[in-house]
């Protein structure tokens, strides 16, 4: 016996109907964003305004008048200039660091099972718990030992140490990602180990080390202590910002916010889909 | 028969039979992964874990280098420490339940089948890579005394003259302006972990529950937020340990007007050269968070029966 | 009474209609069996049932209540998951539990039903253990038993069995069959494994590509599949397929004349296929043994599978499978003699419904 389909009535079809959970979600969902994005549009505003418009008080929510003259004001203001080239110099100099000390560490995690793999691996991603306030102090007086303080080279040294750990995480799960068997298949066809590692794997690795080696960028240029301890008269550009922080000029501030800001953006663009790794949890 | 057995009994052992590859290069193989790793250790070492523990050297040294506990002692009579210690836990008690509970409900809401999940998301991780200096400076915009805020609340005539949100005496008003800067710029931090947490939960037990006849506010207390307890554990070490160092943030909002630890640690060291007294003060930063993580250890531990397999 | 009416449910994804229009009347009381290949619909429909999806167009009733809009909580159902969803950090009491502190059962009620659904399971020893110590097997009790002890009007079960090894699904498919008779719960059960489907439903739905193209009981479903793909979705090995050309009162099929009756939307002359299960053909090795209107077959490959011999023969181009008794002496290339048994051949429609 089967089931004939019946001739019934044409189907209902179902309206994708939005109830009242749904709309409180989505409301909550809109608040946080403008939370989000509402100051950074505001400092983009002030930044933006003409030098006279931000003494005008109510300032007004909606930009009447667009000038550059802040945002050039700040970038020719004595030192800003050299303390910027020297915040790329420093970032640079990290992200070289930490790949060339950062990679091999990452392969042997990523390929090797060897004792006390679970314990680097463990110290690694705890490594970010030690302040950085604590380690300045000794590393000042240690830099003064050495005569290197107050350069780009110190500071590019303490921030390759602080974003080693992660490139380290970042390039193990990259390799892994890069099957063994096709090293040991280049390998059948005449190249040595190293040959294969260099033909095979760092080829297929390019877009999740460029995404490290942004994340060390990034990294280094945001921070703030250790460059302010670390330099005097040669500082990075937030160092820069620290020192005239009290004495500049308001529209001098917001202008160093914005020009500080606008990386963020290009940056979260490109690291989307290795957030979850860079911040050493598991998941997608 | 009889002539295979004869050939297998005078075949040596099978160990000594291979013969190693290339001689010194085979001996160092099992030492390969080790040689890859020493230069990041090593420089890790000097870098990080070196001085963490010669900053406890300074601190219990004088200039001269003698072992005292001098430091300590001028710490607790220096003029803002008192100030200092208060302010940075009145801080913390304030930032981290705030962050926690505003990001639970972003991971929730990303979690969710809204439409533009991918638009918030990329939205709400901005913050990821502004560094904290620029939150300040952006908030400053903000609160400064002829800032957007008060325009705006002058505008609807909430109020007839700006408030002094960022005055020097105006503590809670200083109180408020670190607490919104620093939220928003380190609650994508948390909310991604909390997120990764979130999917490592099968999807399955929510519905199981939800057949069951939990509600979505059941399911979320009797599922989803006790299986997050080890993620929640982990995100509140690392941000606990991160909040007790806000520094830039303070700075640019309150100059000198709102003393917490570390800005006092980089007076003492940028301001006054005195290298001890910073180290001081680090040290004791470091206690007070090895002391959260250690409570967080203690009280946010899941029996081993629940999670090994 | 818990009958389940699926109403011209029509659901799509991105890309791909999951269910095409598809109706269907589950009886109360019923086992009702939903088998197909992966990909054919039979988890999303079982999932709308649920309810944890919306239906684009079609609605579902239960017990003639319009369920459609309604949470899943609310609709008087129970489910058993594949991956048996347990919650890891509540002990097998408090999983059983759950669903009856969801709906404020008082404590006392609670704790005796947990413990007789517990004893039902043969469980009643574990209550105190986390999921994470117990093996497959009594996890897969646990998760039955959190479904049973809501008493629920209807139980869903998607593929309960399918990650436990070979012997413990035959003990628990017996249990389980049982156990829902006893209970008289209308079961909707979900599988790709036709043993299953056979041996336990009471009706089996074949499904594929989002349509479902047969729900008979297992016997008609064996014997006598509507559709090619429903005659080689069941029996192992699958019912025989072969190409032929009607006629009057016969069909054709590599130039020899089998008896076989017509079928509505049949002519003489038409293109169609037939089928036969291969336990359902005689084989003989002299052609006068094998009686009138035998087929001659050269054989391809032999199988000893134990209990019988599963031959693999060509006729003229087409190839079938015979089985045949386990001494049968023949080897490949041989000429062999074929007569199906009277009335086995089934005309399973034409060669381009797919």
């Amino acid at each position: 016996m089967t089931d004939a389909v019946a001739t019934r009535p044409a189907a209902v079809v179902r309206a994708r109907h939005v109830d009242g959970g749904r709309l409180l979600l989505y409301g909550c969902a809109i608040l946080i964003t403008l939370f989000m994005l509402t100051p950074v549009y505001l400092i983009a505003l002030a930044a933006f305004s003409t030098p006279e418009a931000i003494f005008d008080y109510p300032h007004p929510l909606v930009p009447t008048s667009i000038s550059l003259d802040n945002i050039r004001f700040f970038l020719t203001f004595q030192g800003i200039l050299p303390a910027l080239l020297r915040s790329l110099a420093v970032g640079g100099l990290t992200v070289v660091l930490s790949l060339v000390l950062g990679c091999p560490a990452g392969y042997a995690l990523a390929r090797y099972w060897f004792r006390g793999k679970d314990a680097a691996q463990l110290v690694l991603v705890n490594v970010r718990a030690i302040p950085m306030v604590i380690i300045s102090i000794p590393l000042l007086v240690t830099f003064i030992e050495w005569n290197l303080n107050d350069t780009v080279v110190s500071v590019a040294l303490v921030h390759a140490a602080i974003t080693l750990p992660l490139t380290i995480l970042i390039s193990a799960s990259v390799f892994l990602r890069v099957p063994a068997e096709l090293e040991e298949a280049a390998m059948s066809l005449g190249t040595s180990k190293v040959g294969a590692v260099i033909r095979v794997v760092l080829p297929n690795s390019v877009p999740g080390l460029a995404a490290a080696a942004l994340f060390a960028f990034v990294t280094s240029w945001n921070e703030v202590f250790v460059a302010v301890i670390l330099t005097l008269r040669n500082p990075t550009l937030p160092a820069a910002l620290v020192q005239q922080l009290s004495d500049s000029p308001i529209a001098f501030r917001f202008a160093g916010g914005l020009c500080l800001t606008v990386p963020a953006f290009v940056f979260i663009f490109f690291m989307r889909p290795y957030l979850f790794n860079a911040f050493g949890v598991g998941g997608k | 028969m009889a002539a295979d057995q004869a050939a297998s009994a005078a075949a040596p052992p099978r160990a000594a039979r291979r013969p190693a590859r290339g001689g010194a290069a085979a001996r160092l193989r099992p030492l390969t992964p080790y040689l890859l790793m020493a230069p990041a250790m090593l420089f890790l070492a000097y870098f990080l874990f070196w001085p963490a523990i010669g900053a406890f050297g300074v601190a219990f040294q004088t200039a001269a280098g003698q072992w005292t506990f001098a430091n300590f002692q001028a710490l607790v009579r220096d003029t803002d420490f008192g100030l200092a210690v208060r302010n940075t836990f009145l801080l913390l008690a304030i930032i981290i339940p705030l962050e926690f509970a505003v990001a639970l409900a972003m991971a929730v809401l990303a979690q969710s089948r809204l439409r533009g999940r991918g638009f918030f998301l990329y939205v709400w991780s901005f913050p990821l890579a502004i560094s904290d200096l620029a939150a300040g400076l952006v908030w400053l915009s903000i609160f400064t005394s002829h800032g957007y805020l008060n325009s705006a609340l002058q505008d609807v005539h909430v109020i007839q003259h700006p408030i002094g949100f960022l005055d020097y005496d105006n503590v809670p008003g200083l109180i408020l302006a670190v607490v919104l800067a620093e939220t928003w710029r380190s609650i994508s931090l948390v909310m991604v972990v909390i997120m990764s947490g979130i999917q490592s939960i099968p999807t399955e037990l929510g519905e199981a529950a939800a057949i069951l006849g939990a509600s979505a506010w059941k399911r979320f207390t009797t599922v989803t937020l006790p299986l997050l307890k080890p993620t929640l554990q982990v995100g509140l070490m690392l941000r606990t340990t991160t909040a007790f160092q806000v520094f830039a943030v303070v700075l640019a909002l309150t100059g000198s007007g709102l003393p917490v630890l570390a800005t006092k640690t980089a007076s003492w060291a940028y301001g006054a050269r005195n290298y001890q007294m910073a180290a001081a003060y680090a040290v004791l930063l470091l206690m007070l968070s090895s002391l959260a993580t250690l409570a967080y250890l203690t009280f946010l531990r899941t029996p081993r029966e629940v999670f090994q397999r | 009474m818990a009958e389940i009416q699926i109403e011209r449910i029509t659901k799509r994804y991105p890309g791909t209609v999951a269910l095409d229009d598809v109706s269907l009347t589950v009886h109360d009381q019923e086992f009702m069996v939903l088998l197909g290949p992966s990909g054919c619909g039979k988890t999303t429909l079982l999932r709308l049932i649920a309810g944890f999806e919306q239906p684009d167009e079609g609605a579902i009733l239960i017990d003639g209540r319009d369920v459609t809009d309604v949470p899943p909580g609310k609709r008087g159902l129970a489910m058993v998951f594949q991956s048996y969803a347990l919650f890891p950090h509540l002990r097998v009491f408090d999983n059983i539990a759950f669903g009856l502190r969801m709906h404020h059962v008082s404590r006392a009620d609670t704790e005796r039903r947990v413990r007789e659904a517990a004893e039902l399971m043969q469980i009643g020893g574990m209550l105190d253990r986390y999921p994470t110590q117990l093996s497959g097997g009594q996890r897969q009790r646990v998760a039955v038993a959190r479904a049973l002890v809501m008493e629920p009007a209807v139980i869903l079960m998607d593929e309960p069995l399918s990650n436990l090894d070979a012997l413990l699904r035959m003990q628990m498919r017996a249990e389980l069959k049982r156990l829902l008779h006893e209970a008289r719960t209308t079961t909707v059960y979900v599988t790709h494994d036709q043993i299953e489907a056979l041996s336990m439903g009471d009706r089996t739905a074949v499904m594929r590509h989002g349509r479902i193209l047969q729900v008979d009981t297992p016997m008609m479903v064996y014997d006598r599949p509507g559709h090619v793909f429903v005659a080689q979705f069941i029996g192992t090995p699958p019912m025989n397929v072969l190409r032929g050309r009607m006629g009057e009162r016969e069909v054709e099929v590599e130039g020899h004349v089998l008896p076989l009756g017509i079928q509505d939307g049949i002519k003489p002359g038409d293109d169609v296929v037939v089928g036969v299960r291969a336990e359902n053909i005689a084989v003989t090795r002299e052609r006068d043994g094998a009686g009138a209107g035998a087929v001659p077959a050269e054989v391809g490959v032999v199988e000893p599978l134990g209990s019988h011999l599963l031959l693999t023969l060509a006729v003229g181009g087409q190839w079938l499978k015979v089985a045949t008794r386990a001494d049968f002496d023949v080897k490949p290339s041989d000429r062999v003699w074929l007569r199906p048994e009277q009335g086995a051949l089934r005309l399973l429609g034409r060669p381009d419904e797919g």
